[in-house]
């Protein structure tokens, strides 16, 4: 056995650990090497010096302050984030609104009178269906949209005025958009100012 | 998997519990190993509110971590896992900011005040007297041990770890065990011969003055 070897082994010959044959074969060279046998001591010093190290106890509050953490978390995660239920609500309104637009064929829908039997109402019939392409031309414009819509409410008016019923085409798709745009954006700013109670 | 029959049948019921978020067995779970995660976290930082702090951060990582947890390690292996992982990474983070704090402290040298930034800092060997501190003196000690080597000194020598549980919380295998172990009690050796030669000169100082 060399004095690396000693080395090696030294932690669990100090320990015990050594099967009886190795540990012989340990022994002798510590009794031919001086060296080594100083080595031995001193770290056998050393350790049984820290082993002195007092008994550690834990403070009183340790375990209830981890588990007031943990109830806190668990509280958390049971009660939705503020602020949740108008976030979805305005995601099924966003859909809503997508829907709505993707639709074919429901432009065809219009809310008025029509007097059926008035020549006039089929020249005006084609006025209004100009000023509704003009504004589904900009279709992500909403004024456009609600201006038109307006000027189907003015013009009801007028006729009521003048007497002569003339047809007041709002196309649905507009007036829906411009509901549910509406709706969206109160969500929305109701969603944020309800994560906003919530920051300290 | 040979492993598993380690767990004893009592704390697998306590675990599952403890799985599905019943702090109760939390609780009896902590009440058990308090002590030897809270030692190791002592020995680790060197100081009561950091030692608090670190157990504290233990215990709530192994909670959170607790589905994760299949038995493939006997638990308490895998809790010590965490709490030395946890003092480690401290020690990492410290010793980054020591090297920030020493690059400040080199220019306020000139006004020959030095803040006390680190209380684990080896006690000043003129006013340690062997027998007041010689808890402190340990501490002291321990803390000048890297840390990868103080955390085997700790768990062997303190705490009474076999081999075979050290290597498995550490995750290394038994030969490298063996080296990191003889390697960190060589150093203990040195500093304490160190510490030991320090007090002669002082002693031997004090007669001579005195
Ligand atoms: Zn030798």
């Amino acid at each position: 056995m060399t004095c690396e070897d000693v080395k090696a082994g030294m932690a669990e010959y100090l320990d015990g650990l050594l099967p009886v044959e190795q540990k012989a074969a340990y022994e002798k060279h510590l009794q031919s090497c001086a060296h080594c046998r100083r080595l031995a001591v001193e770290t056998k010093n050393a350790v049984e010096w820290l082993q002195q190290a007092e008994e550690l106890v834990p403070p009183p509050n340790l375990r209830s302050s981890v588990l007031k953490t943990l109830q806190q978390e668990k509280q958390r995660r049971r009660r939705l984030a503020p602020g949740t239920v108008q976030m979805i609500a305005a995601a099924a309104v966003f859909v809503l609104l997508i829907i709505g637009n993707l639709l074919p064929g429901s432009d065809n829908y219009y809310i008025g009178t029509r007097s059926s039997g008035s020549p006039a109402a089929y020249e005006s019939y084609g006025q209004e269906v100009d000023v509704r392409a003009a504004a589904e031309n900009e279709d992500s414009l909403l004024k456009t949209a609600d201006e038109s819509a307006q000027e189907g409410l003015a013009d009801t008016g007028r006729q009521n005025q003048t007497d002569r019923l003339r047809p007041t085409i709002i196309p649905l798709r507009t007036a829906a958009n411009l509901l549910l745009s509406t709706v969206l954006i109160c969500l929305l700013l109701l969603a944020r100012k309800k994560r906003r109670e919530l920051l300290p | 998997m040979r492993q598993v029959s380690k767990l004893p049948d009592w704390e697998k019921k306590l675990i599952k519990r403890c799985q599905s978020g019943d702090l109760c067995a939390y609780d009896q779970l902590m009440q058990r190993y308090e002590k030897k995660v809270y030692a190791l976290c002592y020995r680790m930082s060197g100081s009561k509110d950091d030692a608090a702090d670190l157990a504290q951060e233990t215990f709530l990582k192994a909670f959170r971590a607790l589905p994760m947890f299949k038995g493939q390690a006997s638990f308490s292996t895998w809790l010590y896992r965490i709490a030395v992982n946890t003092c480690l990474d401290e020690q990492r983070k410290r010793k980054k900011r020591r090297q920030l704090v020493s690059l400040d402290q080199a220019l306020k040298t000139e006004d020959g005040e030095l803040p006390r930034q680190f209380p684990d800092e080896a006690p000043d060997p003129l006013t340690v007297t062997v027998t007041r501190e010689l808890q402190a003196e340990i501490q002291a000690l321990l803390t000048k041990l890297p840390p990868a080597q103080r955390a085997v000194v700790v768990m062997r020598d303190l705490e009474g770890f076999s081999y075979e549980e050290m290597a498995a919380v550490l995750q290394i295998k038994m030969g490298t065990l063996k080296s990191r172990l003889n390697r960190a009690r060589a150093r203990l050796r040195e500093l304490y011969r160190q510490k030991e030669e320090q007090i002669c000169v002082l002693t031997h100082q004090k007669r001579k003055g005195g």
